[in-house]
C-alpha cells in the first residue's frame, strides 16, 4: 500500500461544509485517512500514526486581500485568493511557520461564497484587470491532488478572462491543466532556490528538475511561466549555487517564456529563528548571515549585502537574454537602483508594471 | 547525645561533606578564645572514631587557640528509623557519606545560600545519588519552593569543577551554566581567560558566546580556533578598566560575528564624527542602514543654543563628508573602514 499523500491520516470535515464537492474529493483522495465531521466547537482530532491532518472548512472572512506588504518597501501588488492555510512541504525558511500558531493544513471548501465575492469585484468593471494568486498562505497545488481547488477556481475564472491567476508552487503537479484554462489567463509559477538549499532547506518539495520541466511542460501547452527567487540565502559558495540554478533554467526555458522574475533576499520576522530551533532543528548557516532588523520590523540582511545578492542574479539572468520582467520583492528604491539600475518609479510602478507583463506578453500596457 | 571533648588536630576538617568548610575569621576566633565555645559541633561516631559532621570552622578557629579543646555532640551512627528513611533514595538506611552531607546541611539551615554553596552542596550529593537525587534531597533545603535555581543548579554541574571558583568569585553567573554547557570543552578551556578577566553578567556572557560561536561555524572552525586567531585573548592583559575590558571583549567578539555590520558602523561613526566635530548635533544612521538617510538631533535650552546649532547644521550641508555620509551603505562593505575616500 502506498503512503498517503502528504502523509495525511486524519480528514476533519466542519459539517457546514460536509456536503460540498470539495470535501467529497478529499475523501476520495484520501480513502484511508481517517474522517471526522465537525460540530462547531468540536476540537481537531489527533492524526493517527504520526500523520498530519487536513481540516477541510468554511472560511468566514474576505477571499481576496491584497499581500500583506509594509508601506517601508515597494509591493508588486500582488492580490492573494485566500484557498487555505499552511502548507505539507517543510521549508525552513517558510514565513507561515512564523505566521500561524499550528501547522493543521486548512482548505477552504465554500467555494460557493468565494466565488459569489470574486465575482462581484472581477465582474464589476470587465476592463479592469487583476493579477491574483493562491500561493501566499499555502503552495498554491500541493493540496490540488486533494482538493481540487485550483481546478475549480479556473472554471470559475473561465467568465473573467480580465484576471491572470499566477499558480505559485514547490511542486511539479499540473493536474489543474484538467480544467483547460485559456493559457493566456494562467502564470504557472515555482518557487526556485540554490541546489543546495533545495536539498537541505526544502524538505519535501519537488526538484528543480522537475520544477522546470512542469514549467517547460507549460510552455509547451502554450502557457507564459513565472520564476521566483525567494529567499535568495547569504552561505559560503553562494553566487556559484545561484548561477547554476539561473543556468539551469535556460535549459529548460527561453527568455521570453517568462513574465517575470522575482528576486527576494531571506527575510523573516525576528521569531522565526527561535520556532525552528523549537522544533528541535539546527538552525540552518545562511540564517547566521549579517541581519539587521528593517524599519517594517523583519530581519533583513544587511543592505549592501542584499544589494550584491540582487545584482550578481540580475546579471546572471541578463547573461541568459533576461531582464525585462525582473523585479525586486519588497525592496526600497535604494536597492531597487542599486541592483537593477532603476526604480519601479521608473517602470511606471511595480504593480503596473506587472499587471502589464501578466497580461501581455510584450510586456507593454494594454489598451483598456 | 553525649557531650564529647576533642583536641581539634584530631579531625578531619578536609572530610568532602564539609563542603562550605571555610577558614574562620578573626572575629569567631576572638569569640572563642574571649567566651570559649557557646555552641557545640556535632560528630558521628564510627568505629569509635569521630567524624566531624559539622563546626568544621570552630574546630580549625580552636586549632589556633592552644590548649583547647572541641566541645562536640556526638550523633548516633546510624539513624535509629534509618530502614524507612524518607529521604533515602532507594528507600533503605541512609548511608554514611549521605548523612553527613545532610546532617552538615541541617546544621547549616536558615544560612543563606549562594549560588556557589549550592554549586558545592551539588558536587558532593550528585556523584552519591545523581542530580534528581540531589534536588529531592537536598534541594528542599537549598531552595525556597518556587527558586528556579535548582534547574540552574543541576545545568551548572555538567561543567568542569573549575568554573566553580568563577562562579564563587562573581565572575560568572549560575545562569550562564546553561550556555557554557553548550560549549565544547576545548571551546570552554579557550574561553577561560576571558571568563575569569570579567566579571560577566548573564546577558553580556550570552551574547558574547553566541558572537564566538556563531563567527566560528560562519568560519567553519571551532570557537577555540576563532578566538584564537581573534587577537581578543591578549585584551586582558592591557590594563583596560572593568568596564572597558567587557565593552572591548564584547565588541570584538560582535566584530567577528558581524563583519560587515561593524565596518559599516564604523564608517558611519567615522563621518559623523568627522562632520559634527565642535557641535552638539547627534548624527543616527537609518533603522539597519535601510535608507540613504540619517537623522541628526541637537538639544537646545536657549535661543543662542538653537543659533548655534543652525549654524553647525547649515555648515554640515555644506560639507564633502555629508554626501558619504548619506551613501554610507551603498558602498561595499568587505573593504576595511577608511579604505574609501
Amino acid at each position: 500500500m502506498s503512503p498517503p499523500l502528504w502523509d495525511i491520516t486524519a480528514l476533519a470535515v466542519d459539517a457546514a461544509v460536509a456536503e460540498t464537492p470539495m470535501a467529497a474529493r478529499a475523501r476520495a483522495a484520501l480513502p484511508e485517512a481517517a474522517v471526522t465531521v465537525l460540530a462547531a466547537g468540536d476540537p481537531l482530532p489527533q492524526a493517527p500514526n504520526g500523520g498530519r491532518g487536513l481540516h477541510v472548512k468554511a472560511h468566514p472572512g474576505r477571499f481576496l486581500r491584497p499581500c500583506p506588504a509594509t508601506r517601508h518597501y515597494r509591493c508588486c501588488g500582488y492580490q492573494i485568493i485566500h484557498i487555505g492555510e499552511n502548507c505539507p512541504m517543510d521549508c525552513s525558511y517558510c514565513i507561515l511557520r512564523a505566521y500561524f500558531r499550528d501547522r493543521t493544513l486548512t482548505a477552504f471548501a465554500n467555494t460557493e461564497a468565494m466565488f459569489a465575492e470574486l465575482g462581484r469585484v472581477f465582474g464589476r468593471d470587465p476592463s479592469r484587470l487583476f493579477r491574483v494568486g493562491t500561493g501566499q498562505f499555502a503552495d498554491a497545488l500541493a493540496l490540488e491532488p486533494i482538493t481540487g481547488h485550483t481546478r475549480e477556481l479556473l472554471g470559475f475564472l473561465a467568465g473573467h478572462p480580465n484576471v491572470v491567476l499566477e499558480l505559485k508552487s514547490k511542486t511539479a503537479d499540473l493536474t489543474w491543466m484538467e480544467a483547460d484554462p485559456d493559457p493566456k489567463t494562467v502564470l504557472p509559477s515555482w518557487s526556485l532556490n540554490a541546489p543546495a538549499i533545495v536539498a537541505a532547506q526544502e524538505r519535501d518539495t519537488a526538484s528543480l528538475e522537475a520544477r522546470l520541466s512542469a514549467a517547460q511542460a507549460c510552455v509547451q501547452a502554450g502557457y507564459r511561466v513565472c520564476l521566483h527567487f525567494d529567499p535568495i540565502c547569504w552561505f559560503e559558495g553562494w553566487e556559484r549555487e545561484y548561477a547554476a540554478t539561473v543556468d539551469m533554467i535556460f535549459d529548460f526555458l527561453a527568455p521570453d517564456d517568462i513574465a517575470y522574475v522575482s528576486l527576494g533576499s531571506f527575510r523573516c520576522l525576528p521569531e522565526l529563528p527561535g520556532r525552528l530551533m523549537a522544533e528541535g532543528r539546527e538552525l540552518p548557516r545562511y540564517m547566521l548571515g549579517e541581519f539587521t532588523i528593517g524599519p517594517d520590523g523583519k530581519t533583513r540582511l544587511l543592505r549592501p549585502l542584499r544589494v550584491r545578492q540582487l545584482r550578481f542574479m540580475a546579471r546572471r539572468l541578463a547573461g541568459h537574454g533576461f531582464s525585462r520582467g525582473l523585479y525586486c520583492c519588497m525592496e526600497s528604491d535604494e536597492v531597487w537602483r542599486a541592483a537593477l539600475g532603476q526604480a519601479p518609479r521608473e517602470l511606471g510602478g511595480l504593480a503596473a508594471h506587472l499587471l502589464a507583463r501578466a497580461h501581455n506578453p510584450g510586456g507593454t500596457r494594454p489598451c483598456s | 547525645m553525649q557531650p564529647l571533648f576533642l583536641h581539634p588536630r584530631d579531625i578531619d576538617l578536609s572530610a568532602p561533606h564539609l563542603f562550605w568548610g571555610a577558614a574562620p575569621d578573626a572575629a569567631l576566633t576572638d569569640s572563642l578564645a574571649a567566651l570559649g565555645q557557646v555552641t557545640p559541633a556535632l560528630v558521628l561516631e564510627t568505629d569509635g572514631r569521630p567524624i566531624l559532621a559539622a563546626g568544621s570552622r570552630r574546630a580549625a578557629a580552636l586549632r589556633e587557640l592552644k590548649g583547647r579543646t572541641l566541645c562536640a555532640l556526638a550523633l548516633p551512627e546510624a539513624d535509629p528509623d534509618a530502614s524507612d528513611h524518607p529521604l533515602a533514595p532507594d528507600g533503605g538506611p541512609l548511608s554514611l557519606p549521605l548523612r553527613l552531607g545532610l546532617i552538615y546541611l541541617a546544621s547549616n539551615l536558615g544560612r543563606a545560600v549562594t549560588d556557589a554553596m549550592a554549586a558545592a552542596a551539588g558536587r558532593y550529593f550528585v556523584p552519591l545519588v545523581g542530580v534528581d537525587g540531589f534536588l529531592a534531597l537536598a534541594g528542599p533545603q537549598l531552595f525556597a519552593p518556587d527558586d528556579r535555581r535548582g534547574r540552574l543548579v543541576a545545568r551548572w554541574l555538567t561543567l568542569p569543577p573549575a568554573l566553580d571558583a568563577l562562579l564563587a568569585s562573581g565572575h560568572v553567573p549560575l545562569g550562564a551554566g546553561e550556555r557554557l554547557a553548550a560549549l565544547a570543552p576545548e571551546d570552554l578551556n579557550a574561553f577561560m581567560p576571558l571568563l575569569a578577566a570579567v566579571r560577566w553578567s548573564r546577558g553580556s556572557l550570552s551574547a558574547a558566546l553566541a558572537f564566538l560561536t556563531e563567527a566560528a561555524r560562519l568560519a567553519g572552525e571551532t570557537p577555540a580556533a576563532t578566538l584564537s586567531r581573534s587577537g581578543l585573548l591578549d585584551l586582558p592583559g592591557r590594563g583596560l578598566s572593568p568596564n572597558d575590558l567587557t565593552a572591548g571583549l564584547l565588541a570584538g567578539l560582535r566584530r567577528l560575528r558581524y563583519p560587515a555590520v561593524t565596518t559599516l558602523e564604523a564608517r558611519f561613526t567615522a563621518l559623523s564624527r568627522e562632520l559634527s566635530r565642535g557641535s552638539r548635533v547627534k548624527i543616527r544612521p537609518s533603522q539597519g542602514f535601510e535608507s540613504d538617510s540619517a537623522t541628526f538631533e541637537v538639544t537646545v535650552k536657549s535661543r543662542q543654543e538653537l543659533s548655534k546649532a543652525a549654524a553647525d547644521l547649515a555648515a554640515m550641508a555644506a560639507a564633502p563628508a555629508l554626501p558619504r555620509l548619506l551613501a554610507v551603505a551603498q558602498e561595499d562593505v568587505s573593504e576595511e573602514p577608511g579604505e574609501k575616500t
